[in-house]
């Protein structure tokens, strides 16, 4: 029995968003919700727009049209407290864990916790929790390491303990086990899980590690690079077992040859032109 | 290592039989550009293109870029193609290289933009980098009233290492050019004012010289190749790793976390460092007027004094402080808005140190014109 219990509250909500940069339209019409307690798999084949629809979601680029809200708040449009306060809610980590070089790991994770005004927690106290969450990530004991001393895969976790330094009750991962080994990428899905479970995180992981999509998803949108928005959405398992859309297939079963389910998956097979 | 040879066969008039014998590798010599164009030439005339490999020793990549060329040719003219003869590892390697067909929009294209297209596409994008100025100039006045009022902070010891950076570790460079600008100031103007036997007067020309422009200018010089180039290349690394985002997400203002510290070090620095250099500089034309034109140390100390006011000095300090911020403004600027290759970075470091320049000369024309209608 986990402390987590499923809450069915909506808690990011994405209305016709249309992500493009300048002209050049990258995904249209993207409608879907992210509940509470969620881990929101958005897979697609590389170069679709995954990385680009999470800036979104992160508030870095603002969408052409259509709106993202966060317990029914607008992040573009919200004023700069209310803004801070859903950042404040947020922990990112990013595909090269975008630590900041100058800093070592126990002040990358201490910079999160000071930016907040609301943390009230001395210089000693942030220095022991650093050194928490860099434990809770298997980095105990490199505290005072700066990034460029590090493993790939360390900079990743501990780009990780600085998204979870705040508690956060949002978790962005951007392929958090790309250019990780199979028992680290493991190890990590395990930390995702528990962080869900104990504190009922709401987490959204874009990715294509097909090991990860299961293991960890319980809902996920495909997003199809031709039609440029999302062919199939659903559980991973579903959709691998279910869901109809030739593309769809091919991706969660590793198979060129298509085979043909019958069954009920929320799946669109608008588009087989090039299947 | 055989020669690659292309011959034709004929079997009929239809079909067009290319015999491929040799070496076909990137080792090899290759039959000239004319003979194939003529060997594919014919091909396009026949119904059905096919191959004999017979005589053929050994192949790589290169036979298959030739073979790719003739399958897109035959696709063209609507030949047939017989691929039956060709080795099976280059059949695989050719069906591979077509699992996957091209992407309609992939590819890039390079036509020729009319010269008025390119003026246009030129001057845009000097309005949308006069709006970006703007914007981040309006932010940063923003962002400085909310620390004055004390809503923004950044880390003290942040400031603390870039007025060491930009301070001290500054101080010999300056040195060094600003008495060498002493000397050369003091060398001209003894060559003229001796003709008068006026050669005292050095002692104004440099030290009018020194507080009212050299002093300030020399030093914006030196800190904009030195300090925005360094403000640059930071920020731009920053952007390029991510870490710019990374802070964003934090809820952390680039402007103020980053944008600020080293701004405020470098407003506070460089009118310091103009005192420094504006007595440094007169310290290079007292040596010129003591050692070369022969005049008394107190003499020239006593026309300095004399020849200088607290006018000059402000005039001067004030410069300096508009320049101070020129260069932080340049350097931040370009940094933040850097792309995130590593070319881009080293563009947006040369760039900084340009628009700094730039800047602090027409500043320093504005600036002077100001002061004489002020008549300061």
């Amino acid at each position: 029995m986990t402390a987590y219990a499923m809450t069915e509250k909506v808690h990011i909500k994405a209305c016709h968003l249309t992500l493009a940069y300048d002209d050049f339209i990258v995904q249209q019409d993207l409608n879907f919700k992210i509940m509470r307690g969620d881990i929101f798999i958005i897979m697609g084949g590389s170069g679709c727009g995954k990385s680009t629809l999470l800036r979104h979601l992160i508030g870095l680029n603002h969408p052409a049209t259509g709106q993202i809200l966060f317990d029914d708040i607008d992040l573009c449009t919200a004023t700069p407290e209310l803004r801070n306060k859903i950042l404040f809610s947020m922990g990112v980590l990013f595909q090269s864990g975008a630590l900041f070089s100058s800093m070592t790991l126990a002040e990358n994770v201490c910079l999160a916790l000071s930016a907040s005004s609301a943390v009230k927690l001395t210089l000693q106290e942030m220095r022991e929790l650093a050194s928490f969450k860099l434990a809770l990530v298997g980095l105990k004991g490199f505290e005072d390491y700066y990034p460029n001393e590090i493993s790939g895969g360390m900079r990743k976790r501990a780009g990780i303990a600085r998204a979870i330094a705040l508690d956060p009750q949002i978790l962005f991962f951007d392929e958090p086990s790309a250019g990780l080994d199979p028992i680290s990428a493991k190890l990590l899905d395990d930390l995702i899980l528990e962080l869900r479970d104990n504190l009922g995180t709401t987490i959204v992981v874009v990715t294509h590690e097909l090991a990860s999509i299961f293991a960890i998803g319980n809902h996920s949108i495909f997003l199809d690079e031709e039609s440029k928005t999302i062919i199939a959405s659903g559980n991973p398992t579903d959709l691998r077992n279910h869901c109809d859309n030739r593309k769809v297939q091919r991706f969660l079963t590793r198979d060129l040859a298509d085979k043909k389910h019958h069954g009920s998956g929320t799946c669109f097979d608008n588009d087989l032109s090039n299947s | 290592m055989q020669q690659a040879l292309l011959k034709l066969e004929h079997p009929s008039t239809q079909i067009c039989c290319y015999r491929l014998e040799g070496d076909w590798t990137i080792q090899s010599d290759f039959p000239k550009n004319k003979v194939i164009e003529s060997a594919l030439e014919t091909g396009t005339q026949a119904q059905t293109i096919c191959f004999n490999v017979d005589a053929l020793t050994s192949w790589d990549s290169r036979l298959l870029i030739f073979l790719q060329k003739i399958i897109e040719l035959a696709r063209d003219h609507s030949v047939e193609l017989d691929l039956d003869g060709l080795p099976s590892g280059v059949l695989d390697l050719l069906k591979i290289s077509q699992t996957v067909e091209e992407r309609f929009d992939a590819r890039r294209n390079h036509q020729h933009e009319p010269f008025l297209q390119r003026l246009g596409v030129w001057v845009l994008d000097i309005i949308a980098s006069c709006r970006q100025a703007m914007t981040f100039v309006g932010e940063f006045v923003i962002c400085l009233m909310n620390w004055l009022r004390g809503k923004s902070k950044f880390k003290a010891q942040d400031f603390f290492t870039h007025l060491h950076d930009c301070g001290p570790k500054a101080f010999g460079i300056v040195a060094l050019i600003s008495v060498l600008v002493g000397l050369i100031f003091a060398f001209v103007g003894a060559v003229q004012l001796r003709m008068f036997g006026a050669e005292i007067y050095v002692a104004n020309l440099v030290g009018l010289g020194m507080f009212r422009e050299m002093g300030a200018m020399m030093t914006a010089v030196i800190m904009s190749g030195r300090t925005g180039a360094s403000y640059a290349a930071q920020l731009g690394a920053m952007q390029a790793n991510g870490e710019i985002d990374a802070l964003q997400t934090m809820g952390i203002s680039p402007m103020d976390y980053l944008v600020l510290p080293r701004t405020l070090a470098l407003i506070l620095v460089i009118p310091l460092l103009c005192i420094y250099a504006d007595l440094l500089g007169i310290f290079g034309g007292f040596l010129v007027g003591i050692f070369m034109l022969d005049l008394m140390p107190i003499e020239y100390i006593n026309q300095t004094i004399g020849a200088l006011s607290l006018n000059h000095f402000f005039v001067g300090i004030f410069k300096a402080f508009v320049f101070g911020f020129l260069i932080a403004f340049a350097g931040c600027f370009r940094g933040l808005h850097s792309g995130t290759s590593a070319s881009a970075v080293g563009s947006a470091t040369t760039s900084a140190v340009v628009t700094a320049i730039i800047l602090v000369v027409i500043a320093d024309a504005i600036l002077t014109v100001i002061y004489n209608a002020l008549e300061i």
